[in-house]
């Protein structure tokens, strides 16, 4: 068990990342989903009214994405195991991998490439491909997203 | 839980109940805008229309109706009145993000005003035979000074 009180302590500096870590995720978000506009929808007063509705729920949606999985992503990592003297005794600390070193950059890399496409692919949305194209590229940012938690995960827990 | 924990977790409650609540109010203020505000009092023209597998039909006010093919003026506020010949249809208005059940038996309503002239696809987005995928048709809007 790790002991909470007596546990390590976040520093100010830690602070400073975990807040960077969360901007960074709710950016990526926002980048991926074209800041929440819709840009097929012609203007129309109703057609407007779902752009407004979306883009709330988009700009709400960014924000807990980039508060949890910001919040996840930096916790994980700073608390894994081997960085807490406390939990060396019950799991396996860290130790470098023949892959993760190679596949983590590698993923990193294709993830900045997908979400240049992504923005790119829902800028210029074509009447037939507004369901389909969003759907394939989503579907790949789910794999793509396991992909990285994978490799993370097998990063501090070899067996 | 620590202190700092107990504020987080009401901070999540408090945030997520006033999103809601915000989205909720707005989306009911936008509904009773286009059912009762918008365009009910502007006298909308009147465009029937019926989903028979696999063919969209329009019909207008002076009686001509016109399969797969939609023609409105930009900025006039319309009525449609959809139903069904057979089976389930949807109307589905892509770039309008309108969509609408078309059901046998019954009429459902709805009020269009496009601003933006053009031509944009129309769907039918519910299953309705083998031959779904080709119920498509054309929505043209024509610019308000034409006679369209």
């Amino acid at each position: 068990m790790i002991d909470v009180e007596n546990g390590p302590k976040l520093k100010p500096f830690d602070y400073v990342l975990w807040f960077f870590t969360i901007m960074l995720f709710f950016a990526v978000f926002m980048v991926v989903g074209d800041f929440g506009n819709l840009g097929y929808i012609v203007s129309s007063p109703t057609g407007d009214y779902v752009q407004q509705l979306w883009g709330i729920t988009y700009f709400l949606a960014a924000i807990l994405f980039g508060v949890f999985m910001g919040s996840l992503v930096y916790l994980a990592v700073k608390f894994r195991a081997g960085a807490v003297p406390q939990a060396v005794g019950q799991i396996r600390p860290a130790q470098p991998t023949d892959y993760g070193k190679v596949a983590l950059p590698i993923l990193i890399i294709v993830g900045a490439v997908f979400v240049f496409v992504m923005a790119q692919a829902l800028g210029t949305l074509g009447t037939n491909s507004v369901e389909f194209i969003p759907g394939w590229l989503g579907g790949l940012g789910i794999f793509l997203l396991g992909a990285v938690i994978f490799v993370i995960y097998k990063q501090y827990y070899k067996d | 839980m620590t202190e700092i924990g107990r504020y987080a977790e009401i901070a999540t409650i408090v945030f997520a109940v006033a999103s809601l609540t915000f989205l909720g109010l707005l989306s009911y203020h936008y509904y009773l805008n286009i059912y009762y505000g918008t365009y009910e009092h502007q006298d909308p023209t009147v465009i029937k229309v019926i989903g028979k597998q696999y063919v969209w039909l329009f019909q207008y006010p002076n009686g001509t109706t016109v399969p797969d093919k939609l023609v409105l003026q930009a900025g006039k506020p319309y009525e449609i009145l959809v139903t069904s010949d057979d089976v389930i249809h949807a109307l589905y208005f892509v770039n309008l993000g309108y969509k609408l059940e078309a059901i046998p038996g019954y009429t459902y309503h709805m009020y269009i005003e496009v601003n933006q002239p053009g031509t944009y696809p129309i769907y039918c987005a519910e299953f309705c035979g083998p031959g779904h995928y080709t119920m498509k048709g054309i929505l043209i809007v024509t610019p308000s000074n034409s006679s369209g």
